[in-house]
């Protein structure tokens, strides 16, 4: 059974795909072999205040005990760090999620950086969103370009002692934030190659590479077999699907 | 799971070609159920319009994999449409000859273009299918090349006697798909991108069941996602094993 840090819950208006109330999502991620997923809200990437979807994501999961709530903080609002101090009083919170790319900051920005001096001191994990569909063939409607590598690894260098995961990287960002950045973690959802994971780790340590979905968005077992039927070592597939994901965020 | 693959690059811009990696993929693939690869060339190795005799090396790298796996890879060759007809015919029967099975066609130009039908009656005439790249690209400067959906639904219905394989449903998406519906010689291969949800169960209730077939275009892809977008998807197990298996099986004339 895997662990998934990357799966959203809400409607994406852009593709047709499985509409699922939590409960739902949660019977079908587990279905598909998946113990634990960390779900964020889709709602808040078309909203200014994230708030709301992310209080009712919250008060769902209570009755999913496979769904980890990761609240979407939108640091250009002025409310996020009242918002965050709420969520971790409610709950014992993993982790929190960005999406610069839809809300317009730059990763440079204060507000970032008081973000990281708190998570910091509270042990709450930062998960950044890279992107959410392949710019070569999305909605037409739609244009908006992933977070840049550039971003990333200044961000990456201004925070050198704070991991943090992204997820969505393609196969050559991940290889050149490896050049760049040493602690990065990265998800596979958006990674490709024929014998991705082998290829990955001549680059990376194991630790830096989690299992993740993007269900609704992706094919759930698309995923899942991308990792089952990986040929590599048995302790590395648990590594990979699970346990680093059990160390990184504490579950 | 019984699996035929119609889209994949073994050997790619000269990755691939050493029989100890030829002999690994195989190994490999076989754990997965793949019965049987259609290997489409290294089709860009000498840029988009290669001379006769630079495809014909590319060829003869597939024949080389036909060879060593002649129960495995079953080989299309790489034909530019610009040559003419006397060259194009020539490789073709040179390739048909070696066993190859139908004919891949990569971005030499458009599939709309005029200079498509000497190329499309020799396909007719030697009785293979024809595998189209194909890209979501109107509107775009480079559908020039590379054809839209509506380009590729065009050169089928010129050529109803031919049956032609649009590639990538996932970078053709629903205007693809429905571009393809009322086409019975059309067909889409599931290969490349990456597994949006939705576009298979899409696939299979605009066209049915019997025009999608499994392709992965390995090695830019990872075979278990490819697969699993398959047999992941929300749809009949009975589709699903046309999808994977039979509807190229029944293409190819059996395997
Ligand atoms: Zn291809």
């Amino acid at each position: 059974m895997w662990i998934d840090v990357n799966a959203s819950h809400g409607h994406w208006p852009f593709d047709r795909l499985p509409r699922r109330t939590l409960p739902e999502l949660e019977a079908h991620l587990v279905s598909e072999g998946i113990e634990r997923a960390l779900v964020s809200p889709i709602e808040p990437l078309f909203l200014a205040d994230p708030d709301p979807s992310n209080r009712e994501l919250l008060a769902g999961c209570r009755a999913c005990p496979h769904l980890v709530p990761v609240p979407v903080l939108h640091l250009g609002m002025p409310d996020w760090r009242e918002n965050l101090e709420a969520y971790q009083q409610q709950t014992d919170l993993k982790a929190v999620k960005l999406y610069p790319n839809f809300h317009h900051y730059p990763l440079s920005s204060r507000a970032c950086r008081d973000l990281v001096r708190i998570l910091r001191d509270t042990g709450t994990r930062l998960i950044v969103n890279i992107r959410m569909f392949d710019e070569r063939n999305g909605y037409t409607g739609l244009k908006i370009p992933g977070v840049k590598v550039k971003h990333l690894a200044g961000f990456a260098e201004r925070h050198a002692d704070f991991p943090f995961l992204c997820t969505g990287l393609y196969r050559p960002e991940i290889l050149e934030l490896a050049d760049r950045c040493v602690d990065f973690r990265t998800d596979l959802s958006f990674a490709d190659w024929h014998d991705l994971i082998n290829q990955l780790l001549t680059r990376l340590r194991p630790e830096q590479l989690l299992f993740g979905s993007h269900t609704p968005l992706f094919v759930t077992r698309a995923a899942t077999l991308k990792l089952e039927l990986a040929p590599i070592p048995e302790a590395i597939r648990a590594q990979i699907g699970r346990e680093n994901a059990r160390t990184f965020f504490r579950l | 799971m019984r699996i035929i693959d119609i889209h994949t690059h073994p050997v790619f811009f000269g990755d691939g070609a050493q029989r100890e990696q030829v002999d690994k993929l195989v190994r490999y693939a076989r754990s997965l159920g793949i019965e049987r690869m259609v290997a489409l060339g290294d089709v860009l190795y000498h840029g988009p319009t290669p001379t006769p005799e630079q495809m014909a090396e590319i060829n003869d790298t597939t024949h080389q994999l036909m060879q060593w796996y002649p129960h495995f890879f079953i080989g299309f060759c790489g034909l530019n449409p610009l040559w003419g007809e006397p060259p194009v015919r020539a490789e073709l029967e040179r390739c048909v000859a070696h066993g190859f099975r139908g004919i891949k066609l990569e971005i030499s130009n458009n599939a709309r273009d005029r200079v498509m039908k000497p190329l499309m009656k020799a396909a007719e005439d030697f009785g293979v299918p024809v595998l189209q790249h194909t890209w979501d690209t109107k509107g775009k400067a480079m559908r020039q090349q590379h054809s839209d959906s509506s380009d590729t639904a065009l050169l089928a219905r010129r050529h109803p006697n031919v049956k032609v394989i649009m590639a990538h449903l996932y970078g053709i998406g629903v205007r693809g798909i429905l571009e393809a519906k009322h086409l019975p010689n059309l067909y889409i291969d599931t290969s490349s991108c990456l597994p949006v949800a939705g576009l298979v169960e899409c696939a299979i209730e605009q066209l049915g069941d019997d025009r999608l077939l499994y392709g992965s275009d390995l090695p830019i892809r990872e075979l278990g996602q490819c697969i699993g977008r398959v047999s992941g998807a929300a749809i009949s197990e009975a589709a699903k094993h046309k999808v994977l298996f039979q509807n190229a099986c029944e293409l190819l004339g059996g395997i």
